[in-house]
């Protein structure tokens, strides 16, 4: 197959192609589409001049950089999600295989710190009542600051005070609620599960007692998951959902997985080659990840003797054509850099780490066989890290930090026997 | 302030409070419709529609405004999606409905074939069993068969006979279907819906296992 023939087959699609009928729907669809198809053109065009699909690292090293320094007034909307933009930035960053100075490391900790409550848990920012979403994006980025022997992250963690935040939000049906007194859905148990899973603690099955028969309740009629249950199906709801399961070893109660499958499969775009986070709705490079971080996840459920072994059951090039094609920013003046849902649109911290992560998950694909990496030029700066599809950071962060917490609970637990 | 943040979580969280603590959700419908007026799918807004209408008892003329919505635009999924929940906590899913409910997305598949929406919704109203209505399923195996389009707006189509051949195929020990239905997911994965390859691939795969 010559280079890029599917994506000139996806364009004949494009061509070739008519809704049946017009609404409010497929003219979004169309106008999306025809941005991207115009973007893909070009490239195709040019061919003679630029062979390959190219990622700008550098200049989204400058972008994501310049969101771990300081941030302009544009994030004050964001001012209650400050560890997650800690995340974001370094992750985006790890992925593109920067590494931070011990310095740097050290003032990101000491700014951690002051999002921890004193009743456990991370808030916002200093002060803030403490919330799942930006505990578990505070512990992410201790996962990645830590890996590799830079202790001092862990040591942040308030670990009998996080456990009692968790059980404090912890509803009577198996749920979570994001905080005191907040939303219950599926994002708080995947949240609760990703860092009850990091620290390592002890009693997880009492912990989430019940959680898996919550879950299973939120698959809806159409194969997806929803935040809650009768919800409609969204990407963001099933991978969170997906993902819980997985930490809590229980996949097996997934009500119908043939269903979630195809409507997995059915979120990635014919012609654009990114995925949507729901039917007809339109493509978004931050499903890049919520659904196509769902693939290797989902991946252990198939029938083995008939899985793709080199392969997820996606389409990694056409998600690399879109991201890579359609969703980088160019800027002419300040910082260039970043990614954007879709072309036209303003690029973000978020869609940078979501756009990345969903390529990282989608380049290599590992099972009992080998590995697999799919990328335009392996060994390039095309390819990126791998990740853990359960947590969203390195796989050695997530070895390091677990080995961390079980070394911490055997010197705890040591002690009390010591004590008794 | 909703209407400014139509996407804040802790916003409509704190409406549904709101409406706890007065034990009122009389006016919950119409701000959700007023959101809409702007934005048909906002996720928020559905979501808290239906927890209104499931915690006030307030079903009266929920399934027609649903369908209401499919005539203004059939590739809404949350209004896919409300129809759904609405039968499922207000009649039920009896025999009857099930019926009915064949014959409403019937009457939409012939509006618009290429609706992923309501291929899920057919799937889901016969509990995933695709040989439960097999006079239903012969008739869109005709169809395919004479459908003439250069692009992929049969692709669900394709996807469903090629899937209930399958079925059949496991449930009859039918060699036939099953020799079909791994043509269609050959023509899937190779023209018809390439993107999705790996996908037919492996179901073609698990079905000639069985062939």
């Amino acid at each position: 197959m010559a280079k890029h023939d599917r994506l000139k087959a996806r364009l004949a699609i494009h061509d070739n192609t008519v809704p049946n009928v017009f609404t409010t729907s497929t003219e979004s669809q169309s106008a999306t589409e025809g941005k991207v198809v115009r973007l893909f053109q070009e490239f195709v065009d040019k061919l003679e001049i630029q062979t390959e699909l190219r990622l700008d690292v550098r200049k989204h090293i400058s972008y994501a950089s310049k969101g771990l320094s300081s941030l302009g007034p544009a994030y004050e909307s964001l001012d209650a999600s400050r560890p997650w933009i800690v995340y974001w930035t370094t992750h985006a960053l790890d992925l593109l295989d920067v590494v931070l100075s011990d310095d740097k490391k050290t003032e990101i900790c000491e700014f951690l710190e002051l999002c921890q409550s004193k009743n456990g848990g991370f808030g916002g920012g200093p002060l803030q009542m403490p919330h799942l979403a930006t505990t578990y994006a505070a512990m992410n980025a201790i996962a990645i600051l830590g890996s590799g022997g830079f202790e001092r992250a862990y040591q942040i963690v308030n670990v009998k005070k996080l456990e009692e935040f968790l059980y404090s939000v912890k509803n009577t049906d198996g749920s979570f609620a994001m905080h005191v007194n907040g939303e219950t859905d599926t994002r708080a148990i995947y949240c609760a599960a990703s860092v009850a899973t990091m620290l390592q603690l002890e009693d997880k099955d009492k912990l989430f007692d019940k959680t898996d028969e919550y879950l299973a309740k939120c698959q809806s009629w159409d194969g997806g998951f929803g935040p809650n249950p009768g919800a409609e199906s969204h990407g963001g709801f099933t991978y969170t959902s997906l993902a819980a399961l997985a930490l809590l070893n229980k996949t097996s109660a997934i009500p119908n997985v043939s269903s979630l499958v195809r409507w997995l499969c059915n979120r990635q775009k014919s012609v654009e080659g990114g995925f949507d986070g729901r039917a007809n709705k339109l493509v978004d490079s931050c499903y890049n990840f919520w659904q196509g971080g769902s693939f290797p996840i989902v991946h252990g459920l198939l029938d083995q003797d008939h899985a793709p072994k080199d392969s997820w059951l996606c389409d990694s090039r056409a998600l690399m054509d879109y991201t890579f094609l359609a969703c980088q920013v160019r800027q002419k003046n300040s910082v260039a850099g970043g990614f954007a849902d879709r072309p036209g649109s303003h690029r973000d911290y978020y869609h940078t780490c979501y756009a990345l992560s969903g390529v990282a998950a989608l380049q290599h694909v590992y099972n009992r066989h080998g590995q697999t990496t799919i990328c335009p030029e392996p060994e390039s700066e095309n390819c990126l890290s791998m990740i853990n599809p359960l947590h969203n950071v390195r796989p050695i962060a997530v070895i390091d930090i677990y080995d961390y917490f079980s070394a911490q609970l055997e010197i705890e637990k040591e002690l009390r026997i010591s004590q008794s | 302030m909703l209407k400014r943040h139509i996407k804040n979580f802790q916003i409509w969280h704190h409406r549904q409070v709101l409406c706890e603590w007065a034990n009122d959700g009389s006016r919950e419908k119409a701000m959700t419709e007023l959101i809409f007026k702007q934005d048909q799918k906002n996720y928020h807004a559905w979501q808290h529609r239906q927890w209104v209408v499931k915690r006030f008892g307030l079903f009266e003329g929920e399934i027609d405004f649903a369908r209401e919505l499919l005539v203004k635009d059939v590739y809404n999924n949350s209004a896919w999606n409300h129809l759904y929940f609405c039968i499922q906590n207000s009649t039920g899913w009896s025999e009857e409905i099930r019926k009915s409910e064949l014959s409403f997305v019937q009457e939409k598949l012939e509006v618009a074939i290429d609706n992923e929406c309501a291929w899920n919704y057919l799937r889901a109203v016969q509990n995933h069993i695709l040989t439960a209505n097999p006079q239903l399923a012969d008739k869109f195996v005709s169809k395919l068969e004479v459908i003439e389009d250069r692009g992929n707006s049969h692709k669900h189509l394709a996807a469903y006979v090629a899937d209930y051949l399958a079925e059949k195929t496991e449930r009859d020990s039918d060699k036939e279907s099953g020799t079909k239905a791994v043509q269609i997911y050959t023509e899937l994965s190779s023209n018809l819906d390439p993107v999705r390859r790996n996908y037919w691939n492996y179901l073609s795969s698990c079905l000639s296992a069985k062939i």
